[in-house]
């Protein structure tokens, strides 16, 4: 293959590779849009996984115990969102001191809100406290 | 904007393992007759070793980097004092690395999803060692006896290196090493341009997202396309056999701290080594003894650490013995059909394949490939698809949900193997 032919084919390559992986969105989503709202965009805010609400609870308030979700996904161990909340501090044997529920209306037979304290509300998603 | 400045700071860190410990410009410490990304290979899996190394210890990632760093600075300033401008001349030839880098850099930035196994496993061994903990903190996190840790120590590290403060910034290693070894392996033609050529097409071909979700085969792909590309030079017999054999050996040793399956891969590269007639009788036993001591050296350090093994409760050595001829029977044609499947839709091993049989129908005897070379992808082949039959027959597990979960990733990491023979045999048919 002759130079120029072979300089030809290596812009082609570039273009196929930046059209294979999306590049000029992947660009305006980083530059565009902060990290916090492609969580909420990539696992939901107060619904799916619901990752963005943790992460804004992670940032607002101190919390000194353990954590737990709980979503309204059906589960099959990848969507529960545990990994989100984990924390190398306590092991599983430690008893659980907050929880966060994502789509309490979905998940009302499950809770009574009544036995937790209300940390924080947002539509139905709530941050609580486990009353001793 | 601040997240570009981090990948593109990043890269130069990753960079970094390539320039340290030994000078790629001189010939004082390594053979003349190694050519420079060689020189890089070497310096990029010691310092995997040394940070394998530094993952036994009782001391969190947050206590030893300002050290690392601070020495890899003081060392490349030494080192590199009186090469500052071949620095500037080897950038240039690595722009394609750079621009690649780059370009899929944005991409896992932008996405960030986690896979699977990643959330349940990895993800968490990382926030361990992101949150000050070390090795033996690990038995605390009950899945944690699935896989090694090598590959989250490492996610962990540059994660904690990251001044923005996201997980995704420590996978991005795992990108960089995947870039490497693609670049590395794709310098098989005098011209430079040919080289970028194949580089470009090779990512192309290969790269998606999901591989860099944060699942740990990708590190197993990229090692095996170095440690075969070295296995073809140790053959070829014109460059410093003792030099590849340290290459070989050193990125084998990292397969077994990566993935439970990373063993198979570690002793198929001894059977590999230990057929080969060129090594002597006593250097064959020293292998043995080394590659077996790294072996029960694994097995030490989870015992210290007291992590258990938990591919024991998958291979229960009862429900091995019970197997009746008839679920064997419809566990093998399940097996076959899927790995048929999953075979056609992976791009390197379709490749290798089509040529294998073009070069034994078309090519004649004296044009083919070094025999030698092919034997041992035969040889790695079978092992490989012995490894995935016994391990699929002898799981206690429904077969077609373990095959469905778990066989594509398997045959992208085997596929690693064939990448440099795969280039290496359509540069020839294209260049010849």
């Amino acid at each position: 293959m002759k130079k120029n032919n072979l300089y030809l084919f290596i812009i082609i390559l570039l273009f196929l590779i930046v059209h294979k992986i999306d590049f000029l969105r992947s660009l305006h989503d980083l530059t565009v849009i902060g990290y916090d709202d492609r969580i909420n965009n990539t696992y939901g805010f107060c619904d799916k996984e619901g990752i963005g609400y943790v992460n804004f609870i992670k940032k607002n308030f101190d919390i000194d115990g353990k954590l737990k979700i709980k979503n309204s996904l059906k589960s099959n161990n990848n969507n529960s969102g545990e990994w989100s909340v984990y924390n190398s501090n306590f092991s599983e044997q430690n008893k659980t001191d907050y929880l966060i529920i994502i789509n309490y209306e979905k998940l009302k037979k499950k809770f009574n809100l009544n036995n937790y304290k209300i940390l924080h509300n947002f539509k139905d998603c709530y941050f609580l406290a486990i009353n001793d | 904007m601040i997240e570009i400045l981090q990948i593109l700071l990043f890269f130069f860190i990753f960079i970094l393992l390539l320039f340290i410990p030994f000078n790629i410009f001189s010939s004082l410490n390594l053979p003349s007759n190694i050519d420079i990304v060689e020189k890089t290979s070497l310096n990029l899996v010691i310092n995997l070793n040394l940070l394998l190394f530094l993952s036994f210890l009782p001391l969190s990632i947050q206590s030893i980097q300002p050290i690392v760093i601070l020495s890899y600075l003081l060392v490349l300033i030494i080192s590199y004092r009186k090469n500052f401008d071949l620095i500037f001349v080897f950038f240039k030839s690595i722009s394609p690395l750079f621009i690649i880098f780059f370009l899929l850099a944005i991409n896992i930035s932008s996405e960030i999803f986690l896979g699977w196994d990643a959330k349940f496993f990895y993800y968490i061994k990382s926030l361990f060692f992101y949150e000050e903990k070390t090795i033996f903190d690990l038995y605390k996190f009950e899945h944690s006896m699935w896989h090694p840790h090598y590959g989250s120590y490492l996610w962990g590290f540059f994660w904690t290196l990251s001044f923005v403060d996201n997980e995704h910034f420590g996978r991005l290693f795992y990108l960089f090493l995947f870039c490497y070894s693609f670049f590395a392996v794709s310098k098989i033609n005098k011209k430079q341009l040919i080289n970028n050529t194949i580089f470009l097409i090779l990512i192309f071909l290969f790269y998606e997202y999901n591989f860099f979700s944060g699942l740990q085969e990708i590190l197993i792909f990229s090692f095996l396309v170095l440690i075969s590309k070295y296995f073809f030079l140790f053959l070829k017999n014109n460059k410093d056999e003792m030099f590849l054999l340290y290459l070989i050996i050193l990125f084998s040793n990292l397969l077994i701290w990566i993935k439970s399956e990373g063993i198979v891969y570690f002793f198929i590269l001894l059977i590999l080594l230990l057929i080969q007639n060129k090594i002597s009788i006593k250097r064959r036993l020293f292998l043995s003894a080394l590659f077996i001591s790294f072996y029960l050296l694994k097995l030490v350090i989870y015992d210290i650490s007291n992590l258990e093994n938990g591919q024991k409760i998958l291979y229960d050595i009862e429900y091995i013995l019970n197997l009746d001829f008839n679920l064997i029977f419809y566990k093998l044609s399940n097996i076959v059909v899927w790995f048929f499947y999953y075979l056609s839709n992976n791009i390197f091993l379709s490749i290798f394949i089509f040529l294998i049989f073009y070069e034994k129908l078309f090519v004649k005897e004296k044009n083919r490939i070094n025999t030698s070379y092919f034997n041992i992808l035969i040889i790695y082949s079978f092992f490989v698809i012995l490894f995935i039959i016994s391990a699929y027959i002898f799981r206690e597990m429904e077969i077609e949900y373990a095959i469905r979960t778990t066989m594509d990733r398997l045959l992208m990491t085997a596929s690693g193997f064939f990448v440099y023979p795969s280039i290496k045999l359509l540069n020839k048919k294209l260049y010849r």
